[in-house]
């Protein structure tokens, strides 16, 4: 009964943070069936890590780990398949449910597009970034300092510019 | 493109995805055991692929130092050849003692931890066979003494001994070169990365310039 409780508790904890597991799914996986085994495995890690949540951090920062961590280290295993994905906008399942979007959903995808171009590192710090997370809870969730999360984002945000306006223009 | 306008795209971005039904949490919630059962499956199978070549490393180690061991025994007497093979039976304990450590620390991974922090300890085991390769190469010079014999080394003569020099100094000059040089920080050195290609360990080279770069990320000076 307990289990079944604690079972019901996680899965309202996913579904209110689903949007952020997907985001990082589409971030570190191009192909829709490894886009599919990533969120298997990153709430499967979330549910198993359970225990190690001490309450010590936000639950955010803890969620955030696990799931950038497993995404990072599941992109790593599968990179030389991941690397070889032409700039095209076709490759981003969204475009779906975008066939007669506007202007702002093709921005959103060419967005997506250039954060998956970037080195893992950063990329996992963008999407923290425009989740609007403190600098202070980035750092927590990267192990990097503050000084740093500052400094690296003002360089991903002028590049992102630039790459935006080429890609506009 | 102003900061506000990509953060604005991210909202935009939030509502396609609640508007779609990529997640059905709701099926997995009725099948959560099975869901569970399955990946607890894969779990074990990657732990096991981690796992299962260091272990039969350490198996085929454990078999070479015993037979170094045995043959040390038996030629104690002849002390070039004593002190060649134990000098050889210590590296290879270090070798051993090397995969251990690194079972112990698949078995430590803990996701929970800082990205920095994960990511590097998974980029270093996988970088770890870097560490056999250095040590099983300052053996050579070990290998070219272990077949000398008192009564040769007594009866060689010059000429034996200025060939047995030659190839001893080379071979120490290659094994401290190599024991140096193939290292994380020279992971940028062409000859290095040729060299670890030729072992056929693209792999480890590629989570040797991750090192680098979370090096790098780390830096407050960028």
């Amino acid at each position: 009964m307990e289990d079944q409780a604690q079972k019901k508790d996680f899965l309202t904890l996913i579904e209110e943070n689903k949007g952020i597991i997907i985001k990082i799914c589409n971030s570190y996986c191009r192909d829709l069936n490894d886009r599919e085994d990533l969120t298997q495995e990153i709430i499967y890690a979330l549910w198993k890590s359970g225990n190690n949540f001490k309450g010590q951090s936000k639950f955010s920062t803890w969620m955030y780990r696990v799931a950038l961590n497993v995404a990072i280290s599941s992109y790593r295993k599968k990179e030389k398949s991941n690397a070889v994905i032409p700039l095209n906008t076709s490759h981003i399942d969204i475009e779906d449910k975008i066939d007669d979007a506007e202007e702002t959903e093709k921005k959103v995808v060419h967005l997506q597009q250039l954060i998956n171009e970037m080195k893992e590192l950063d990329r996992a710090l963008t999407l923290l970034y425009f989740e609007e997370k403190s600098y202070q809870e980035i750092a927590e969730i990267l192990g990097i300092s503050e000084t740093n999360v500052a400094t690296r984002i003002n360089r991903i945000k002028i590049k992102l510019k630039q790459k935006f306006s080429t890609i506009n223009n | 493109m102003e900061d506000i306008e990509m953060k604005n795209m991210w909202k935009v971005y939030d509502q396609m995805i609640e508007q779609s039904k990529v997640l059905n949490l709701q099926s997995w919630a009725l099948n959560l055991s099975c869901f569970e059962t399955l990946q607890t499956q894969k779990a074990k199978s990657k732990l096991r692929a981690l796992i299962l070549p260091k272990m039969v490393v350490i198996l085929l180690g454990i078999g070479w130092a015993l037979f170094v061991g045995f043959i040390f025994y038996y030629t104690l007497s002849q002390t070039i050849i004593a002190i060649s093979l134990a000098a050889i039976l210590i590296l290879t304990v270090i070798g051993i003692i090397t995969y251990i450590h690194d079972i112990t620390i698949i078995t430590q991974i803990n996701y929970s931890e800082s990205i920095i922090t994960t990511q590097k300890k998974i980029a270093t085991l996988q970088s770890s066979i870097i560490n056999s390769i250095r040590i099983s190469w300052l053996q050579l010079p070990f290998y070219t003494l272990c077949f000398i014999p008192n009564k040769l080394a007594l009866s060689g003569g010059f000429k034996f001994w200025i060939i047995q020099t030659i190839v001893t100094a080379v071979s120490i000059w290659l094994a401290v070169v190599l024991f140096k040089n193939i290292s994380l920080k020279n992971i940028n050195k062409k000859w290095v990365k040729g060299f670890m290609r030729g072992y056929g360990l693209n792999r480890v080279s590629k989570a040797m310039e991750f090192i680098n770069e979370i090096e790098e990320f780390k830096k407050d000076n960028v």
